[in-house]
């Protein structure tokens, strides 16, 4: 799918010479609508699982004396609808990576197994340089954090689930039964699963803290990858950026010619 | 030629209980070693947890005098943390502690005692008539021993032992001639064996009312007790009452006049006249009847000389280890205790029933530590309570004590023997059963105007904690020592009755109470050591709390 | 329905070939019930409830009685290992009067250490004889943990000081079937918290053969006994929970039928004993109660005939059931989330608050040494 990059005219690129560079100039397209619809609808149902988790771990507010006011239970409720929507998105995601048309992000693992692009993205991070160009979206260090967040995730459904299937014995919860048995026994009993459940919430707070701070900081220093390409699906950045390096694996249109091209939502 | 006997297991207590006797040509005990051959390390496993946790943890210790140690580790933290905890919380508490005292001693007298007094087969041979009749000698309103009632029994018995299948009965030392109860006797006897097995029930439900269950109550928590709906309820408290007169009509017309019937036939009994050969005593208060008022008072009787009680003072107790399968420079206060492993085995040598491995007595041959109380071995249990009691003088104490020996017909020394344990034990029930409503009675008009039962504790991480508790559990006094640091256990040690009891030699060759029981007891068949089971069942073992 | 037509035939077909077994007492389970006033509809009634205890529908009433009636048939051996006796006491507690308590004394108990009237080499010989004579054919159940570290020693038996761990691996060789009664036997229990000094293990981890955990310290009387029966009727094992215990008993939370989970749900909890809210009953999860994470039938059974049980008395459940509960259900007085971590001092909060506190450092102090080195060029 990816066209040749297109660049400024010399006219243009004469103007900017010696000047700020930080006005964007080119964009790239990054993420699909599928991936950001499912970034953010996972961004609410974490905050809301966090938030309703820690109150089930603790419950804080007291009861107002009144047996019609049924927090504990609005608060489980919406655990159990966001943990439901978290499950999906972390199953969905998993399968958009593995066999979405828009091959970027597969190609992300190429850049993890290259040593080189690895020593140049740490060595951006503490202020040595700029990281090379990659051929997928994210750089090595990215993708093995992202992947570790989805494990996370994935640890987080699965015990979530076995704690489900433990509260509800019907539907789902009864054809969940087998396999919840079998966690349970791995871990220890249901002590542990919930346990488990618990000490995994602390990865997705630090995760949150690290992570919004690591995309605005990019954002500013690099030019690159700011925080609206998760929103727009664009990434926006000044054209000298991609200069050094001739092949560009990623789509990139000249900005004074926004042509947005046709793509499929996947 | 002394010939060395191997008896192990000693069966019908809790736990794992290892004797060897040693008698001479005419099958007299010379020397005699106890050993528990199970080691847990409760002490050792409770360190680095929150003191909160570990009433419930020690509670396991042991699942027959359950509740004791569960209270007496709460209170000892208590004492460390220097909380007064609320009047009914103290009230339920010994209520609890009555209701357990009730349900062991039922059991242990008539199911883990019992068939060293009772002859099951000659109880065949019996005359039903005759038996109902025996029975209006030792009680005017006998239970369950009406001419029917004991047909009734005979044939279940006659069942049993007709199959040849004999289950638990099969291979007692049936026959022996120191069984001393008539065929009527022992029909009596075994009636109220059968009929034990129902009150003890309805005794384990008097914890439970409080308690939650039995065994291991989960009511008690440091800083009071959670079951404040059911000591708020007037019906769980009527329910309590009426359990307890259920209990107290069978102590009162069974457990009563059957010792009356056992000092009546076995008063000439050698074997039984003995068997107490250290006649040091301790106990400490038990049983709260008012605010600071106990039942019984603590106390120190040494050398059986009943003209002084000394105060019992916390700081003479040490535990020797010499014999003991544990390392240790010196005895060692409580606070200061250890609890560190090693095991030297057995040796194998020649005894009545071949080369087999045996206590090694002139090394390490038990896990029981040795307490010693300024550097004396001393019993302890309900024998103990009665001896500093009717020493000390209290009223209640001696009455009962001077009745029971006037209607039995024995002299005040019959106390200091195997019988007169057996006796105390009966006696001490009868007391607590009779005296309980004052506790019971204190508590109903407390919680009219106060209905507090929990103070909430506090334990500042920064502070070093140290305190104990003593209680009077079902065999004796226990006592338990904590260290708190950093908010957690830093150092825990139990003091148990039957550590006291049957600990084995210390390092001054000092013999304690079961080992001393034993020696000077003749033996009618080294086989069938009778004998031996019966005083040592006297004192109602319990290994799994000895060492735990 | 299929699976229950068949199973009721085998049962049928084992009860009829025990009954042509030698009865081991001479008076019938009738006559004793007899004896101490039961008649045979209280009988029936027991049956029923044993039948639905064991999740059986209303026919097997029947089987139940008939297995109850020839439990003499069926050689129980009953070891003592590292334990403190409760299991047995709680066994000896039941109802009164109680069937139970009848059934378990009509059972053919050759070797029981608390009850048995013989002794040293008397009670060893009545062990050899059963195991010898019931060889195959008797039931195994154990009381307590197996020390197993410097090669079991920290526990011995019998006159020939044998250990602990070769007794009951001898003895389960040619058991038909294993029962591990309470915690202890099951999973370790109390002397398996850490460290562990006796390195104790719970009977399934040292012998072959499979064997059923009645998970409780103690278990409830009910659950010792509808084993019994179960094992008596059908000759095999009832269906099992991943830890192996019957799903009968333990087939769902105690907080799933517990009283006070009206409560729970409505968010109204107990924040202190003895204040008002323990005074009207609430539930009992921030006192720390592990109700949500133990499978037992304690609310519906309830202990000592019916009396109580522990979240009946104020206290939270503190998973008595469960595998290693004394280690991963303390501290038992805060729920798991409050809890301090062992060999930590901390609870898992703020280890989390810690770890967040020194990722917000370091982006601080990254974003600051942005400020100051030589912006990237292009
Ligand atoms: C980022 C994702 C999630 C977070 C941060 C989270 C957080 C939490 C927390 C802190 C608890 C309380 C644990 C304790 O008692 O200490 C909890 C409980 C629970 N979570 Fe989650 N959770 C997440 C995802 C899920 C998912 C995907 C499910 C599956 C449906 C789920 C189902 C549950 C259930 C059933 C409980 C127990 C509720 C109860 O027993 O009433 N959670 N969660
Ligand atoms: C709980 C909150 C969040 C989680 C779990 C999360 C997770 C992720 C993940 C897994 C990705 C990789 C793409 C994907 O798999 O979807 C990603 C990318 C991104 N996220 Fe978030 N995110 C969170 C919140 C935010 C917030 C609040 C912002 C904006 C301030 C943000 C901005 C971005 C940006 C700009 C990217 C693309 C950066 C790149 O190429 O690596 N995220 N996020
Ligand atoms: N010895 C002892 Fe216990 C008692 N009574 C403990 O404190 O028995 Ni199990
Ligand atoms: S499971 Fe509990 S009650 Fe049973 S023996 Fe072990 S500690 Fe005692
Ligand atoms: S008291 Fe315990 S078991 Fe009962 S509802 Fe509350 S948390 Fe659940
Ligand atoms: S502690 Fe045990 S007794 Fe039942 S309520 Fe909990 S499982
Ligand atoms: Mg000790």
């Amino acid at each position: 799918m990816s066209e040749s990059p297109q660049v400024l005219s010399a006219s243009q690129q004469v103007k900017l010479k010696g000047r700020v560079t930080h006005i964007p100039t080119m964009r790239e397209f990054a993420f699909t609508p599928l991936i950001r619809i499912f970034h953010w609808l996972r961004f609410l149902a974490i905050m809301i699982l966090l938030i309703s988790g820690f109150y089930i771990a603790w419950p804080f507010l007291m009861d107002p004396k009144s047996t019609d006011v049924l927090i504990q239970g609005w608060m489980r409720f919406s655990h159990l609808i966001f943990g439901f929507i978290f499950s999906c998105i972390t199953i969905s995601r998993n399968y958009l990576f593995l066999f979405s048309k828009d091959k970027s992000e597969r190609r992300s693992l190429l850049d993890a197994l290259s040593i080189d692009r690895w020593r140049s993205q740490i060595k951006a991070y503490v202020f040595l340089g700029k990281p090379d160009e990659k051929s997928g979206l994210y750089g090595p260090l990215q993708l093995v954090t992202y992947a570790s967040f989805y494990s996370c995730s994935l640890i987080m459904v699965l015990t979530g689930l076995a704690l489900y299937s433990r509260v509800y014995h019907e539907g789902l919860g009864q054809l969940l039964y087998a396999p919840a048995s079998w966690l349970t026994y791995i871990c220890g009993g249901l002590a542990n699963v919930r346990n488990i459940h618990h000490w995994f919430t602390w990865v997705f707070i630090v995760f949150l803290i690290v992570h919004v701070y690591m995309v605005i900081w990019t954002g500013i220093r690099f030019k690159k990858a700011a925080v609206d390409a998760i929103i727009s699906g664009y990434d926006y950045h000044t054209h000298a950026h991609i200069e050094p390096f001739p092949v560009t694996t990623s789509e990139s249109v000249n900005i004074n010619e926004p042509t947005i091209p046709n793509k499929s939502i996947l | 030629m002394n010939k060395r006997i191997v008896i192990d297991p000693i069966t019908r207590i809790e736990g794992h209980l290892r004797v060897e006797v040693e008698v001479d040509a005419s099958n007299v005990i010379q020397k005699a070693w106890v050993s528990s051959t199970l080691w847990r390390g409760i002490e050792v496993i409770v360190k680095n947890r929150s003191p909160l946790d570990v009433g419930l943890m020690v509670q396991r210790i042991c699942g027959v005098c359950t509740y004791s140690h569960y209270r007496c580790s709460t209170e000892a933290i208590e004492n460390a943390l220097g909380l007064n905890i609320p009047i009914n919380a103290q009230y339920i508490r010994s209520l609890m502690m009555t209701a357990l005292h009730l349900h062991d001693h039922i059991i242990h007298f008539y199911h883990l005692h019992g068939l060293d007094w009772i002859d099951i087969i000659s109880a065949l041979s019996a005359d039903p008539a005759k038996a109902a009749q025996v029975a209006m000698k030792y009680s005017d309103t006998p239970i369950l021993c009406g001419e029917g009632d004991l047909r009734q029994v005979q044939k279940r018995i006659k069942g049993l032992t007709d199959t040849g299948k004999l289950g638990p009965f099969a291979n007692g030392y049936w026959g022996n001639k120191t069984y001393k109860f008539s065929p009527e006797q022992n029909l009596i006897a075994l009636s109220h064996y059968l009929k034990a097995l129902e009150v003890q029930r309805v005794a384990a439900q008097m914890l439970a009312i409080f308690g939650g269950k039995s065994p291991h109550p989960q009511s008690i928590v440091v800083g009071g007790i959670t079951s404040v709906r059911d000591i708020l309820s007037p019906a769980r408290l009527q329910e309590w009452k009426q359990k307890l007169d259920e209990v107290g009509h069978f102590i009162e017309n069974a457990y009563y006049p059957d010792l009356l019937m056992v000092a009546d036939a076995f008063k000439n009994e050698p074997s039984v006249l003995g068997g107490l050969n250290i006649k040091n005593f301790l106990c400490t208060d038990e049983f709260l009847l008012s605010k600071g008022k106990y039942l019984f008072t603590q106390g120190v009787v040494k050398n059986g000389d009943l003209s002084k009680v000394f105060d019992l003072n916390p700081d003479d107790i040490r535990e020797d280890v010499t014999h003991s399968w544990y390392s240790a420079d010196a005895p060692q206060h409580p606070y200061e205790g250890t609890t560190i492993p090693e095991y030297t085995g057995f040796i194998e040598r020649e005894t009545l029933n071949g080369k087999l491995p045996t206590l090694n007595e002139d090394g390490k041959y038990s896990w029981i530590k040795s307490p010693r109380y300024q550097g004396e071995a001393f019993e302890v249990g309900p024998l103990a309570t009665l001896v500093v009691n009717y020493a000390r003088g209290n009223e209640l104490i001696v009455q009962e004590v001077d009745t029971f020996l006037s209607k039995a017909g024995l002299p005040m020394s019959a106390l200091l023997t195997t019988l007169g344990r057996t006796v105390a034990r009966m006696l001490e029930t009868v007391i607590n059963l009779r005296e309980s409503e004052k506790t019971f009675n204190a508590l109903v008009s407390n919680i009219e105007v106060d209905e507090s039962t929990y103070i909430e504790p506090f334990i500042d991480p920064t502070k070093i904690y140290e305190g104990y508790k003593m209680i009077e559990a079902p065999r004796g006094m226990l006592s338990h020592w904590i260290r708190i640091k950093d908010g957690k256990v830093e150092n825990y040690q139990a003091v148990v009755p039957t550590t006291w009891n049957a600990g084995p030699t210390d390092e001054n060759g000092r013999i304690g109470p079961y080992e001393a029981s034993l020696i000077g007891i003749k033996l009618e068949d080294p086989s069938k050591p009778l004998e031996v089971l019966r005083i040592i069942h006297s004192f109602d073992p319990c290994m799994s709390c000895s060492v735990h | 329905m299929e699976t229950h037509k068949a199973l009721f035939q085998q049962g049928q077909h084992r009860l009829d070939k025990l009954k042509q077994l030698a009865p081991r007492a001479g008076d019938s389970l009738l006559e004793k019930m007899s004896a101490k006033g039961i008649n045979r509809r209280d009988f029936m009634k027991w049956s029923a409830v044993v039948t639905s205890m064991l999740a059986l529908p209303n026919p097997f009433t029947s089987l139940v009685a008939q297995a109850a009636e020839i439990a003499d048939r069926v050689p129980l051996i009953w070891l003592h290992l590292a334990e403190c006796t409760g299991c047995t006491e709680s066994l000896l507690r039941a109802d009164t009067p109680s069937i139970d308590t009848l059934i378990f004394d009509h059972v053919s108990l050759e070797y029981h250490e608390t009850l048995m009237v013989a002794s040293g080499f008397q009670a060893e010989e009545n062990l050899q004889n059963a195991l010898e004579k019931y060889k195959g054919k008797y039931l195994l159940a154990v009381e307590g943990g197996v020390p197993t570290a410097d090669n079991g020693s920290f526990l011995t038996l019998g006159p020939h000081g044998e250990t602990g761990l070769s007794r009951v691996q001898k003895a389960a060789k040619d058991a038909v079937a294993i029962i591990a009664v309470g915690t202890c036997a099951s999973f370790g229990g109390i002397q398996a918290a850490a460290p562990n000094p006796t390195g104790t293990k719970g009977v399934q981890e040292v012998v072959k053969q499979p064997v059923i955990n009645l998970g409780g310290c103690p278990p409830n009387e009910r659950n010792i006994v509808g084993t019994l029966m179960y094992y008596i009727m059908f000759g095999k094992l009832p269906p099992l929970d991943m830890f192996n215990r019957p799903k009968w008993a333990y087939g769902s939370r105690v907080h799933d039928d517990c009283e006070r989970r009206g409560h729970f749900d409505s968010g109204e909890f107990v924040e202190e004993f003895g204040s008002q809210e323990a005074k009207d009953g609430h539930c009992l999860y921030k006192m720390g109660c592990k109700g949500p994470y133990t499978y037992n039938n304690c609310p519906t059974e309830r202990f000592n005939g019916h009396t109580s049980w522990p979240v009946l008395a104020g206290h939270g459940c503190i998973g008595c059931s469960e595998p290693d509960f004394w280690d991963a259900m303390s501290d038992f007085e805060k729920p798991l989330s409050r809890r301090l971590l062992t060999g930590l001092d901390s609870t898992a909060d703020t280890i989390g608050a810690v770890i967040l506190g020194a990722a917000v450092v370091g982006i601080g102090a990254h974003a600051i040494a942005t400020f100051f080195v030589k912006p990237v060029d292009y």
